[in-house]
């Protein structure tokens, strides 16, 4: 059986499952007898004393394994454990109620659970989930024959409800080939865990539990975020080569992370990194990305009850500024609307969200929540080489009344004595084709031009991108599109300024190969998809690709189009081996 | 004796997991009862459960109530304690 779920890290491996069921079992609900509580009474405490005996062991494990730090969180593990308060409260519900142990610790928890709704720091609140792993235990350890939550030899693919990060602290590294998760998306715990042990990991496959049990066959296919459950065998056959290619691709791709993005003919091309979240700038610096072109701010914004304040904002943009520092960071401001969001923040329905008050449109009416953002930015560029871009502007106004904004915070923090960067560099995203006629006149007033081919071809092709029906009119080769591009080029090297292109389309080497022709100046691309393009860069002539992208302008088919950069592709990559 | 003294939180993540571990170690070695209180909710310092429940965020201004003989060193280790954050940022 093939599942879909989502990406969280790349990489094919084919190996046997082991479930994590640590699901809680449900209360039964059964009085004992008053004669049996001192029984019982005796039961929790060992139950209690063995979770602590297990957990002391994990301890040290972790700490002849992986040193203090990862550690530390036993401890608070084991202080629960011996925390008076909890012991004595299970205790008088089992006296009282003639409950049984497991009863106790459900109702307990319950009331934890509770007490933990009311925080109101998101980050505090989620602390629930490492007490809730914790009654887990206890009651695990309350039942005649425990079940082994993690393995401790062999090596599997470990598929689970949920991973926390005291679970993955837990979880012995050399036994895991892999992880499957029901929850979270490519942002989650396990995702970074799996990246940074660079295991391929699938999460968000809702109700995988109940599909596979122990030594199940399983492949992982973590660039797609494809599961197989004991597949087929001419399936698995396939995918044993495809497992082959990988581990050749990938010990291809290690070399080139130390190198520069260089054309065999020595034209240097900036190649920055696309991130969403501060961890990614790690992967971005470790495969050595020039800088970050895009740093997508919504996901700060979204799953959370209220707007966040600019203390918050500030911490994250710092840190990343911080990391990457000296090579520059681009901070794009809030881009809501359109398909994305805010539970907190409602705005009017609206007949064509696509068309209507989306992201510089929607921080310009909502003047308090933009300014909270540009101070936040403005505060982060002390800390390192930030720069500022507002996405989707359509005239000329909006970026000078988005500019003065930037102008006016600026002032007011150095009135406050506060320290910024007051060189900070201002973009403009190119994703409007208005703003493509207007290029000349925005690259006269902003420092760089950043093209945004996501957007630009949607809005250019007149296309809804998520829509199946018309998708094969979204065409990045499509003339107009290419056209645009260069008049863009054009527009901002004339005034002496750079263009950058962070759309998608940057990531495919042959786009990329065609974007560097047109004579853009950076491109900006995913964390995973820097070594690719990497690579293409370091293997082709600019001479020819410039070449190529005159004889394609001069095109009026997208299929033609086609025709010739793939014809190159083949060439080079026949070159190549 | 009765000593209390109100304490900013200056360490990123707040009260969470190890922070409350270190509250709880550190109140653990006064005879003094301790309790914490934080947004109108008073939490027993010795426990981990309740500290942690407070859900003290950032910047947050939490009072520490020593009730004991040893009520005002309790004070002084527990607000050094904070002011060093915890012990877990440099």
């Amino acid at each position: 059986m093939m599942y879909k779920g989502q990406p969280a890290s790349p990489g094919i491996i084919i190996g046997k499952a082991f479930v994590i069921s640590k699901a809680l079992k449900k209360p039964q609900r059964e009085k004992i007898k008053t004669a049996n509580i001192e029984k019982e009474i005796l039961r929790l405490k060992q139950a209690i004393e063995k979770t602590k005996q297990d957990i002391l062991h994990i301890k040290e494990r972790i700490i002849s394994n992986v040193g203090n730090k990862d550690a530390e969180i036993f401890n608070a593990y084991i202080l629960f454990l011996k925390d008076n308060s909890f012991v004595e409260k299970i205790i008088k519900i089992i006296r009282e109620e003639n409950a049984s142990s497991e009863d106790a610790l459900h109702k307990v928890l319950e009331e934890y659970i509770k007490l933990f709704d009311n925080i109101s720091d998101g980050y505090l609140k989620e602390k629930i989930i490492d007490i809730k792993g914790l009654f887990e235990k206890i009651i695990n350890n309350l039942s005649e024959k425990p079940v082994e939550f993690f393995p401790k030899k062999g090596k599997w693919i470990i598929i689970a409800h949920d991973l926390s990060p005291a679970d993955t602290a837990e979880l012995d590294k050399k036994n895991v080939l892999g992880f499957i998760t029901e929850t979270g998306g490519a942002t989650s715990h396990t995702a970074i865990v799996a990246r940074s042990l660079e295991i391929p990991a699938v999460v968000g496959l809702k109700n995988i539990m109940q599909q596979v049990k122990k030594g199940d066959l399983v492949i992982i296919d973590g660039e797609k975020g494809i599961v197989m459950v004991n597949p087929e065998p001419d399936v698995l056959e396939t995918y044993k080569k495809e497992r082959i290619k990988y581990l050749i691709k990938i010990k291809m791709l290690k070399k080139l992370k130390k190198l520069e993005a260089i054309t065999l003919d020595k034209h240097k091309v900036i190649l920055n990194s696309n991130i969403e979240f501060p961890e990614e700038a790690l992967v971005a610096k470790e495969n050595n990305a020039d800088g970050i072109g895009l740093v997508r701010t919504e996901y700060i914004y979204i799953n959370r009850t209220n707007l966040p304040t600019e203390e918050e904002q500030f911490d994250v943009y710092k840190k990343i500024a911080e990391e990457m520092s000296p090579k520059p960071v681009t901070i794009r401001t809030l881009d809501i609307g359109g398909d994305k969001f805010l539970p907190y923040f409602k705005i009017s329905p609206e007949q064509n969200p696509f068309l209507g008050l989306r992201a510089i449109r929607l921080s310009l009416s909502n003047i308090n929540i933009f300014r909270i953002q540009i101070r936040a930015i403005l505060r982060a560029s002390a800390f390192g080489n930030v720069k500022i871009m507002f996405p989707m502007i359509s005239t000329v106004e909006e970026f000078i009344e988005a500019r003065n904004i930037v102008n006016e915070e600026m002032e007011e923090l150095k009135k406050k004595k506060i320290n910024f960067d007051e060189k900070i560099k201002v973009g403009v995203m190119i994703e409007v084709p208005s703003a493509v006629i207007m290029s000349e006149e925005l690259a006269k007033r902003a420092d760089f031009l950043s093209i945004g081919t996501n957007d630009l071809i949607q809005y250019t092709l007149a296309v809804d991108r998520g829509n199946a029906a018309v998708l094969q009119y979204y065409n990045p080769l499509n003339p107009a599109v290419l056209r645009l591009i260069k008049k863009t080029v054009e527009s901002a090297h004339k005034n002496l300024k750079q263009v950058s292109v962070c759309g998608e389309m940057a990531g495919e080497p042959h786009l990329a190969f065609l974007l560097l022709g047109l004579g853009v100046d950076e491109l900006s691309v995913s964390p995973s998809s820097i070594l690719q393009v990497k690579r293409l860069i370091r293997n082709v002539y600019f001479k020819d690709a410039f070449e190529t992208a005159e004889t394609v302008l001069k095109m009026e088919k997208a299929d033609e189009i086609k025709e010739v950069i793939f014809s190159k592709m083949k060439k080079y990559l026949i070159n190549k081996q | 004796m009765r000593y209390s003294k109100k304490v900013k939180l200056i360490n990123k993540l707040g009260i969470h997991l190890k922070a409350a571990a270190a509250f709880v170690m550190t109140a653990e070695k006064f005879k003094s009862e301790i309790k914490v209180k934080y947004n109108n909710i008073e939490a027993d310092g010795k426990s981990i459960m309740s500290v942690l429940g407070l859900g003290a965020p950032f910047k947050s201004e939490i009072e520490i109530i020593a009730n004991g003989a040893d009520a005002k060193e309790a004070i002084f280790g527990l607000e050094k304690l904070i002011k060093e954050k915890f012990g877990e940022e440099k």
